[in-house]
């Protein structure tokens, strides 16, 4: 069977090889096996053995190089032609362009939006969330003068959310009522929220407000209750508010006296149906007999404006002793415990400080 | 001290002979890993190692013996701890160590008729790492393939993607991919051993898919 004799590969990085001498001499027959020349590479000498019976032909002469793969003569058997010689043998690495990448789309990179800006590309994601305010006369600090996120903050200060302020909303989406005080739970990127069950034997409420106040005067840190005002959540306050979003924007919002206390419990059972069965956008109660103490000087009176729900300033709120709302099937029940809810800014209040704190009016219960 | 080592599989000496042995030596703190990718490293290199005051291990890989470049015929030095760009590009960033340097810059002509213009970079000293290049590269370009010969755990290149990710995350457009050989023993067969080792296909394949991601 003819074929053409290639210069062999011997190992991985062989790229030529050297004809060194023809044992078989042009136009005579070779049987299989037989060794038809010497390949020469660096210090090493091979012989190359015909693969099969024929006629060789002779197409390089000796001391020439080629690349492997390259044809350096040919076996003939009669009645067998050979295919024309096209050039270079050398195998191509077969590659065909991803349907997914057209051949004037392939580099998405360049042109975009993030290198003409010289964005990075989470900072271009930060930018794109932000509303891509002005970058004019910003600098990047980043690796070739990338802006980086970091920029973006310090330049853009008041539009970009801090990261904790992004993580509080992703867990705002998915967050669930959860028992406490003060129903919702609603975090504003830096707020911390505490809740603390304390036992105590007797409850008075001029003990508790005695308590907190001397508490937030003996904790150091705690001082951004610069001036702490107190609120009894059981006369005239929102009990709750209700963003009905099966019946639109309607936010009704409805007082303690409204309600009435055998009304609580069965109005918080249908709102936490409606909630969980995703008929109800919000859910805001405060359950009654409880306390707020919150910095007045800051806040003001403000925080309890109907639909506003939630407390985005530092507050304490007291929950009342004596009856506490089963969040499964909306019961009361008499317990002697007093329920605290904490809310502070991280930024201003350490986590020990608020731990401190709560430790104090423990011992200052029991 | 410089201790001369040879490493590296290819040369169809079977399991015994074909360690990438580089990564065991990483792992001990204290040891400079220097890697020439050619002739001309290898003098250079040789030459600062020993003179350097560290212990340093030169790797020399096997199939790279064989390897003609120029070389000055005068004593020089090359930098010890500094990355080599060998090629500056735009799109990708392919850090290539040792046999492997050629091997990338083989696939470069076929990268760039895809539209991917590659920058290829050379740690010459595997340990300690110089960062700094390769972060500045992949900060510019967003996207790395680590090109290394020897099993994918714990190899070099783990290293340098886990570098990557910590300190460069921001500047990822694509994540970081490995085009490594596989996880077993190097075969003796000619053709399981090609199979074994990372080829130019699966380095353009790599770039491809970090293009698409």
């Amino acid at each position: 069977m003819s074929y053409y004799v290639e210069m062999p590969r011997y190992g991985a990085n062989m790229e030529e090889g050297t004809v060194g001498e023809w044992l078989v001499q042009d136009g005579s027959p070779v049987q299989k096996g037989d060794p038809i020349c010497t390949i020469e590479i660096e210090k090493l000498t091979n012989e190359l053995l015909a693969e099969e019976e024929g006629v060789l032909k002779h197409i390089l002469q000796e001391g020439d190089t080629a690349a492997c793969g390259d044809v350096i003569a040919s076996v003939s058997t009669e009645g067998e032609e050979l295919p024309a010689l096209t050039g270079s043998h050398e195998p191509e690495v077969a590659v065909t362009p991803s349907p997914a990448m057209p051949a004037e789309d392939k580099k998405p990179a360049a042109g975009s939006e993030a290198d003409v800006m010289n964005l990075t590309p989470k900072a271009l994601k930060l930018w794109e969330e932000i509303g891509k305010p002005d970058l004019t006369g910003i600098s990047g600090t980043g690796y070739g003068g990338k802006v980086t996120r970091d920029d973006l903050r310090s330049c853009c200060t008041n539009s970009v959310p801090s990261e904790s302020e992004i993580i509080s909303s992703r867990i705002q989406e998915t967050n669930l009522p959860r028992p406490s005080v003060s129903a919702e739970y609603r975090p504003t990127g830096t707020e911390m929220v505490f809740i603390k069950s304390i036992p105590m034997a007797q409850f008075r409420i001029e003990d508790i407000a005695a308590a907190v106040l001397s508490g937030l005067e003996k904790v150091p840190s705690m001082r951004v209750f610069q001036n702490t005002d107190v609120r009894d959540m059981s006369k005239d306050s929102i009990l709750w508010t209700v963003v009905d979003s099966a019946d639109g924007e309607r936010a009704f919002p409805m007082t303690y006296s409204e309600v009435g206390l055998e009304d609580y419990s069965l109005r918080w059972k249908e709102k936490m149906d409606r909630a969980s069965a995703g008929l109800e956008s919000s859910v805001s109660l405060t359950p009654p007999g409880a306390m707020v103490f919150y910095d007045a000087s800051q806040y003001g009176l403000d925080i309890f404006k109907p639909g506003l729900s939630g407390f985005n300033g530092p507050s304490v709120t007291v929950g009342s002793p004596g009856n506490r709302i089963n969040i499964q099937d909306g019961s009361f029940s008499s317990v002697r415990e007093v329920s605290i809810c904490l809310t502070v800014d991280s930024s201003l209040v350490s986590r020990s400080a608020a731990l401190q704190f709560l430790n104090y009016l423990e011992s200052s219960f029991q | 001290m410089t201790v001369r080592a040879v490493t590296g599989s290819g040369i169809r000496c079977a399991y015994h002979h074909s360690q990438c042995i580089e990564p065991w030596l990483m792992n001990v703190p204290g040891l400079v890993i220097v890697a020439p990718a050619t002739p001309y490293e290898a003098k250079g290199l040789l030459t600062a190692s020993i003179r350097n005051n560290n212990p340093v291990v030169f790797l020399e890989h096997k199939l790279l013996y064989n390897m003609k470049g120029d070389v000055p015929e005068e004593h020089y030095e090359i930098e010890l701890f500094k990355s080599h760009i060998e090629k500056e590009g735009t799109d990708i960033t392919i850090v290539a160590t040792m046999a492997m340097v050629a091997l990338a810059k083989k696939a470069v002509k076929k990268l760039e008729s895809l539209g991917i213009s590659a920058e290829i970079i050379n740690p010459r000293t595997l340990f300690p790492l110089d960062k700094e290049t390769i972060k500045v590269s992949v900060a510019k370009t967003g996207r790395l393939v680590i090109l290394q010969e020897g099993p994918k755990v714990m190899g070099a290149g783990a290293e340098m993607g886990a570098m990557i990710a910590e300190e460069l995350f921001e500047y990822l457009k694509a994540p970081v991919k490995r085009v490594t050989s596989l996880d077993v023993p190097v075969a003796f067969a000619p053709v399981l051993e090609d199979y074994i080792n990372p080829s130019e296909e699966h380095l353009i394949k790599a770039c491809q898919s970090a293009m698409n991601f």
